[in-house]
């Protein structure tokens, strides 16, 4: 700081200083030149003053000179030479008037300015080569009073300046005119001494006129100052020069130059030192002050908060207050601050512990994320593969169930063919069997028509056993197709018995009904299927009873909503242990006893029929009070007043009322069946001829050729079958009005209804029932029947 | 204090005090009535027509011997009276012209006064005076 201001103070100074020489050079300068100036001014007034004194002095001469008696005379006489004789007198006495006027010339004029005379003496000898023409030619311009005015002229003759004067002579009444010319540097010279200092005096070439002694000396130490004396027509006349000695002044002016120059230096070193001074006490000091203070503070915070003194300057005053305000706000925010901090850092370390727990969970986390997540995939590998397995298993499963569906078909197929295998030799059995039967008394002896009778018994107990057996498979492989329709109970129920009557004459047995209460009621049954369930409760009961006993055969709807039929004997009874068994299949009460025949099967079927029916069998029983075997339908199986269903709908009838020559067409391909229909129709339908076809092929040629009136065909044929057969003499003109009843082994009621859809005009079952085929030719032909069944 | 209104109250006063003196300057009136004012040039032509003009001048010796007008007679108006006049003057009818110093001299108005009241008919007056002859650079003598 304080170098600065020394260098500052040094470098003002140092301007002031060369300011001051500056200035001093300047002044100096303009000094001079303004004496130059005051001298030329001088010298000018000088110059004017000393002419205008000549001038007068040259107007009193030619005053003088005119004034004269002699030159009055002179004049007037007009005699020039004489006249030139008085100016050359004059011209002798006024030549060096005390040295004042120096004469040149002298001239006369008339009142026109014609020449009259000049002295001879002067400058130009003779009158010829006149001296400054121009105050003549002025001269003789005027006119009137102008005339009077007294005429001066400087002008420049031959290189030399002259001085002219024309004076009027003769008053107040001009005569003429008198010219002096004078030497004007003469009367110059006179100035050198009102000056006080030595002048020169060139003339027009640059001669020197005059020039003082001490002019060459002067020139060297003085300053010059001219001034240029002009000739009235222009030019320069004389030029005046003027020495002034100024070192004296010179010597002034430095002196005091020097002088302020010290004054200069003297003040800044004052000034200086004050400066400092003052610097020091308000500025630098207070300053060193803060400066210490913020060291300390910068050293060790606890000297926040201390005060500095406020001194010094105004600024620094303030700078100190601020200073000190600043530095205790500084301590409590620093207070503040180290509080925040502790709590802070307390914070912290909480918030680090907390963290350091986090992370550990953290990581925990991530272990126990890891362990699920491996869990998780290898369960999820688990699940893959069992769905693998699954999908695998339900290939499987599908292909089982193909499988099954196929070994179902097979099954089927295996029904329908063991039910067509079985009871085709059946039928033949008992077709034989009953046209043996029928053979007039004579044809059989007793013992032959009692084989016979075994024979057919055994056959017709072989099959019902088969269709049993065949019948359960059926249901077991759940092909029992069930048929829903209205069926009245009463009349089916009443065929039943009469069904059974005559089994129940033979063990003595009375066969009553109870069917009052339902007189009405119609079930949604299959009338088919109810009807073997009831004559296999029906059989039963006849079998199971005494000799001499009685079934009751009753049906009531009961409190519950449900229909109740039952079959109540007088047998033995059933005890409770046993009656759990009785509807499995295979179980015969007493099947040690011998005598009773069946193959235990029939209550099995029964109550899987039932089932199968939405209803329910049971049974009612105790040993000694004889059984009431039950069977049941729900509420909902009711129908009121359905309309009764009919077994074996029967089409509409072509009138063929021709009963004589009918011809019958079978299309069979078993020779023994045919042999068999062969005979039925020989024994019971004379007047019909039968002709046949093994193939269905040919059977619908000789269909077509032979256009019998009815055909028999066999729904299992090799090769095409019945139903194709069927739709191929649908399709044809001459065949499709035939009637076609069908023969098969399948006793499927489905097959039924679907063959009579497809056009059959009936369905014999095989083994054959005579009368049913005989009745249903009968009904084809449209013979009228004996008896409807 | 309104020092501008002051200072030209101030220069108005001394103005006012200074015109009287200025008005005392010019001594002579402009016109004397009964007289011909003439300038320089007025003088010249007098001289050059009427050749029995006298000039009056009414200087005292001192001014006179700086220089006069050539053949004027001396008669300073001190000494101007009708018998003085009448010594220099032949005839009341004769042009004289007067003059002195100038304007400021007042002398030749006196004098012409003077003369007017002697009866004088043909006065001029010159009223610029020597000053003006002079300064015309008209010649003049000193003795």
């Amino acid at each position: 700081m304080r170098t600065s201001l020394a260098v500052t103070i040094f470098v003002m100074g140092m301007l002031a200083v060369t300011v001051a020489v500056i200035t001093a050079r300047v002044y100096r300068q303009l000094a001079l030149d303004n004496q130059r100036d005051a001298i030329s001014d001088m010298i000018r007034l000088e110059v004017q003053d000393a002419l205008a004194r000549h001038l007068e002095h040259v107007r009193d001469l030619a005053q003088s000179v005119q004034h004269n008696p002699m030159f009055r005379a002179a004049f007037d006489s007009k005699d020039a030479a004489r006249l030139q004789r008085h100016l050359d007198s004059q011209f002798h006495r006024y030549f060096v008037t005390a040295g004042v006027i120096r004469l040149e010339k002298l001239y006369a004029y008339d009142l026109d300015l014609n020449p009259l005379t000049a002295s001879s003496e002067g400058t130009t000898n003779g009158a010829g080569r006149v001296i400054c023409p121009n105050i003549r030619a002025r001269a003789r311009a005027r006119k009137g009073p102008e005339r009077l005015t007294t005429l001066n002229e400087i002008c420049i003759h031959e290189n030399r300046p002259y001085h002219a004067v024309l004076i009027s002579v003769g008053g107040l009444r001009p005569k003429g005119y008198l010219e002096v010319v004078t030497d004007p540097s003469h009367a110059l010279m006179m100035a050198e001494k009102t000056l006080g200092f030595p002048i020169q005096l060139r003339l027009p070439d640059g001669t020197v006129a005059y020039q003082a002694d001490t002019w060459p000396d002067a020139l060297k130490t003085s300053l010059v100052a001219e001034y240029r004396l002009q000739a009235s027509a222009g030019g320069t006349a004389l030029l005046i020069s003027a020495a002034r000695d100024l070192r004296d002044h010179l010597a002034e002016l430095d002196r005091t130059r020097n002088l302020v120059l010290l004054i200069a230096g003297v003040i800044t070193l004052l000034t200086g030192a004050l400066a400092m001074l003052v610097l020091r006490e308000t500025t630098l000091k207070p300053m060193r002050a803060l400066q210490a203070q913020l060291g300390k503070v910068h050293e060790d915070k606890k000297h926040l908060g201390e005060q500095i003194v406020v001194k010094g300057s105004p600024e620094f005053r303030d700078l100190a207050t601020g200073f000190n305000e600043m530095t205790t706000a500084l301590k409590a925010l620093y207070h503040d601050i180290s509080e925040s901090n502790r709590l802070l850092a307390s914070e912290i370390a909480e918030r680090k512990a907390i963290e350091h727990e986090l992370r550990r969970a953290h990581d925990e986390l991530e272990k126990r994320v890891e362990e699920r997540t491996a869990r998780l995939n290898a369960a999820n590998e688990k699940l893959l593969t069992e769905i693998d397995q699954r999908k695998q298993a339900e290939l499987a499963l599908i292909a089982a169930k193909e499988e099954a569906e196929s070994a179902n078909q097979a099954k089927s197929r295996f029904l329908s063919r063991m039910s067509h295998e079985l009871r085709t030799p059946l039928n033949a059995i008992l077709g034989f069997g009953q046209l043996l039967e029928e053979e007039p008394h004579g044809a059989l002896t007793g013992l032959q028509r009692g084989w016979l009778q075994h024979i057919n018994q055994s056959g017709w107990y072989l099959l019902s056993l088969v269709n049993e057996i065949l019948d359960l498979a059926r249901i077991e492989s759940g092909k029992m197709e069930i048929r829903h329709e209205a069926v009245a109970l009463a009349p089916l129920i009443l065929q039943c018995a009469n069904v059974m009557k005559p089994a129940a004459a033979e063990r003595h047995i009375t066969l009553s009904t109870a069917l009052a209460p339902c007189e009405a009621v119609a079930v949604r049954a299959d009338p088919t299927r109810l009807k073997q369930v009831l004559l296999n409760l029906l059989s039963n009961a006849v079998k199971y009873n005494n000799e001499g006993g009685s079934i009751l055969l009753s049906c009531a709807p009961l409190p519950s909503g449900e229909v109740r039929i039952a079959v109540k004997d007088s047998g033995a009874g059933i005890p409770d242990t046993q009656q759990d068994q009785l509807f499995q299949p295979f179980s015969r009460l007493d099947a040690d006893k011998k005598c009773i025949e069946g193959t235990g099967i029939g209550l099995a079927i029964s109550k899987q029929l039932m089932e199968l029916m939405g209803g329910a069998v049971g049974v009612e029983s105790a040993p000694g009070d004889g059984s009431t075997f039950w069977v049941a339908f729900p509420p909902e199986a009711i129908e009121e007043g359905s309309p009764l269903a009919t077994a074996g709908a029967a089409a509409a009838v072509p009138a063929n009322q021709d009963r004589t020559a009918a011809t019958v067409l079978y299309i069979e391909d078993n020779p023994s069946n045919l042999l068999l229909v062969k005979n039925i129709l020989r024994q019971h339908l004379p007047q019909v001829t039968l002709f046949d076809a093994h193939t269905a092929e040919l059977g619908l040629q000789l269909a077509r050729t032979r256009r019998p009136n009815i055909i028999l065909m066999d729904i299992n044929l090799p090769g095409m079958s019945g139903h194709d057969a069927l739709a191929v003499l649908k399709g044809h003109a001459r065949t499709r009005d035939i009637p076609v009843l069908a023969i098969s082994a399948d006793a499927i009621p489905g097959d039924v209804e679907r063959s009579l859809r497809a056009g059959f005009h009936g369905y014999v079952t095989k083994p054959i029932i005579v009368k049913d085929l005989i009745g249903k030719l009968e009904q084809a032909l449209g013979i009228d029947p004996p008896g409807v069944n | 204090m309104n020092y501008p209104m002051a200072f030209a109250a101030l220069l108005f006063l001394a103005g006012a005090q200074a015109a009287p003196a200025w008005a005392e300057e010019d001594k002579s009136p402009e016109v004397i009535p009964g007289s011909t004012k003439v300038d320089a040039e007025g003088v010249v032509e007098l001289a050059a027509t009427i050749a029995d003009l006298i000039i009056v001048d009414s200087r005292i010796a001192g001014d006179r011997h700086q220089g006069f007008i050539e053949g004027s007679l001396s008669l300073p108006d001190e000494q101007t009276t009708c018998a003085s006049l009448a010594e220099a003057i032949p005839s009341k009818q004769r042009p004289v012209l007067f003059y002195c110093n100038g304007p400021k001299c007042g002398r030749s108005a006196v004098a012409v006064k003077i003369a007017l009241g002697c009866g004088y008919q043909r006065i001029y007056w010159f009223r610029g005076g020597f000053e003006e002859w002079k300064n015309r650079a008209y010649p003049y003598v000193k003795q």
